[in-house]
């Protein structure tokens, strides 16, 4: 077994475990819901007990399928390409941290020109410029012609 | 003669006011998105959802079925001039289109993708004018019984088809059950998993769910995968034209694809993929130039695009007249109509005829409208090919804030998008399907009032599941639903250890 489709097993195996731990979570919860005073003879709790039950069962299946069947090495990770996929939902929370202080327009163009230069698009000037286009178009066709309500700068 | 009018009516809903620029923005959208690798229907349509709130829903809904039909014509594009499949669907015209235009048929071959298209969408439309209101109507005698049982057989089906996993699907279908429950309650108003957060009184947003898990996951995908040289130049496209004997050759294959499109449609999570590939290896059992397939035979490009387009009208049958989607474009679709405040389910078609005549006559216009886009302005399209990925994961990623930060002008459901976003890519890289996440999520409702009323009608007695007849046969057609992938994977397991004498069997 390589390195790669060892770290691929063992993403398997923290995802069964993960979704094994959440099962329970989910199910211990459930048994927590309150029951109302009258009425609804079975009440808010029977379809998450139901689902929560089942989740375990299959999450258990999932985790011992993992651990039993060794994994072929033909599936290469790739780390660096998946930090890339993990920046680029970093920049998107920037995006919508920055977008009620900065506004639609300033905070699209910045985080296009991050994305642009993420997925290593052209050159900078030229993803700068691709960034501003792209930023004014969503500004014009969004916020102008169809009137959705985009947050403006905070500061004008 | 009832359906003949009401038909009329829709036509005359779909081309009236804005309407016609709606279908022709959907057929353009999906045509464009269907291209794209990766970027399915039923993205498209979570990403532009949100920005048609203002609409009335008729127009919504009609340019959002525009853009899941535009978006199967587009898939052979990207087919036949890059061997690259826009989506599941498109895999098997891989097959014969990209041989056809390596050949210099490229011309050829988008002029018969398009008939195809043309023709298993106009079939697939037919079938489903003429059996919706029938459906429709017996779907309304269904008790909450039956109908939990339906929709209980209609989820197990997804859940065990959709991925080569069973064990996966149902982890996947649970989960957005399990999401669904999140909120007050609606029968006791007991508070459910909120932590107490106020946002989450009324239930994590479907919509952030969906944009989340289609968009935000896609873009991740694609930044990861994005390498230099991944996006090759389109074949040439030649002549338009193709020649008498190869219409000749198709003529029967284009209706066989459609029909069996249409019936595969039908099932519930079987969809494109599968109807594509059923209508593929049909027509090679039936062709007598089996040697052909696979080198550039017209019948191996038709059969799957007629099937394809049927395939759609075939999903839309559940969807419309019990509130049941069975793939994920249609199950994006419910989540429009909850969000448009339309009550999904079996009366839907008897409540709203306006809407949903109105989708089927937007349709038959969208049909028209796609072979002119796709025939005349062709060269169009390819040129849109070169449109880098780079420019147009960074456009959708714009498209999935801006679009959950107006869902309801706060920062709360930009962050439940990014978290669905982030859970949609570990999921995708376990092998986790997405799609029973989905309909679990939009059905986990109606799921459990359904159950709950069964239980409260019957003094909370569990056999009205399997003493009514129709609750017992679909009980028996669900356990072997989920039987069915477990079967298989052991008469594959014998195949494979049989010895070698198996070598001499004919193809099939």
């Amino acid at each position: 077994m390589t390195g790669r489709s060892l770290a691929r097993r063992y993403l398997h195996l923290l995802t069964g475990a993960i979704l094994v731990a959440v099962a329970v979570a989910y199910l211990w919860m459930a048994a927590q819901v309150r029951l109302p005073p009258l009425g609804d003879p079975l009440g808010p709790r029977l379809f998450p007990m139901v689902l929560a039950v089942a989740l375990v069962a299959f999450s258990l299946v999932f985790l011992a399928a993992t651990l039993l069947r060794p994994h072929k090495g033909d599936d290469a990770e790739n780390m660096p390409a998946q930090a890339r996929a993990w920046a680029a939902l970093a920049l998107a929370a920037g995006f919508a941290l920055i977008l009620p202080h900065a506004g639609f327009m300033i905070s699209t163009a910045i985080f296009a020109l991050a994305a642009l230069e993420l997925m290593r698009f052209r050159t900078l000037p030229v993803n700068a410029l691709t960034a501003v286009v792209i930023a004014g178009i969503f500004h014009i066709v969004f916020r102008v012609w169809l009137g959705v309500p985009l947050p403006g700068p905070a500061f004008w | 003669m009832d359906v003949f009018l009401n038909l009329l009516s829709g036509v005359q809903t779909a081309v009236s006011g804005g309407n016609l620029l709606f279908i022709l923005i959907g057929a353009a959208v999906g045509t464009w998105v269907g291209m794209l690798p990766g970027i399915g229907p039923a993205t498209a349509i979570a990403v532009l959802l949100p920005f048609t709130f203002g609409m009335d829903p008729t127009s919504a809904l009609i340019m959002l079925s525009g853009i899941y039909f535009g978006a199967m014509y587009g898939g052979s594009i990207a087919s036949i001039m890059l061997n690259i499949p826009g989506d599941a669907s498109s895999v098997m015209s891989t097959l014969d289109g990209y041989p056809m235009a390596q050949k210099g048929r490229a011309g050829a071959a988008l002029l018969l993708s398009a008939a195809a298209s043309f023709v298993g969408g106009t079939l697939g439309l037919i079938g489903l004018t003429l059996i919706a209101e029938p459906v429709s109507r017996l779907a309304v005698k269904l008790g909450p019984s039956e109908y939990f049982m339906l929709m209980v057989f209609a989820l197990a089906a997804t859940a065990s088809t959709v991925s080569g996993s069973a064990v996966r699907g149902f982890i996947s279908l649970l989960i957005g059950l399990a999401i669904a429950t999140i909120g007050i309650d609606l029968q006791s108003g007991s508070s459910r998993f909120t932590f107490g957060m106020p946002e989450l009184a009324d239930g994590a947003p479907l919509l952030a769910a969906i944009i989340g898990v289609y968009a935000v996951t896609e873009v991740m995908v694609t930044a990861e995968n994005l390498v230099a040289g991944r996006w090759t130049a389109p074949q040439a496209i030649g002549k338009l034209w193709a020649t008498k004997a190869e219409w000749m050759r198709v003529r029967f294959t284009l209706v066989r694809g459609a029909v069996i499109g249409f019936v595969v449609g039908l099932l519930p999570g079987a969809g494109g993929a599968v109807a594509t590939l059923f209508a593929y290896s049909t027509e090679m059992r039936l062709s007598s130039r089996k040697e052909e397939f696979g080198k550039g035979a017209p019948e191996g490009l038709v059969a799957p695009e007629a099937a394809n387009n049927a395939s759609v009208s075939g999903a839309l049958v559940p969807l419309l007249t019990l509130g049941i989607p069975g793939s994920s474009a249609t199950a994006v679709l419910l989540g429009a109509l909850m969000m448009y405040g339309i009550q999904p389910g079996p009366r839907l078609f008897t409540e709203q005829p306006v809407l949903t005549w109105g989708v089927i006559g937007g349709l038959y216009v969208a049909n028209i409208v796609l072979l002119f886009l796709n025939v005349p302005l062709i060269g169009l399209w390819v040129r849109v090919l070169r449109v880098p990925a780079a420019l147009m994961m960074t456009v959708i990623m714009v498209l999935a804030v801006t679009g959950a930060f107006s869902l309801s002008n706060s920062l709360f459901d930009v962050w439940l998008t990014l978290g669905f976003g982030a859970m949609g890519y570990l999921m995708r890289k376990a092998g986790i399907p997405i799609t029973p996440m989905i309909l679990g999520l939009v059905l986990s409702s109606t799921l459990e009032q359904s159950l709950r009323q069964s239980l409260s009608l019957s003094g909370s007695d569990w056999s009205v599941f399997v003493t009514r007849p129709v609750c017992l046969i679909l009980l028996i057609l669900t356990v072997l639903m989920i039987l069915s992938p477990l079967l298989a994977a052991r008469r594959k397991r014998r195949a494979d250890t049989r010895p070698a004498d198996d070598e001499v069997r004919p193809d099939v």
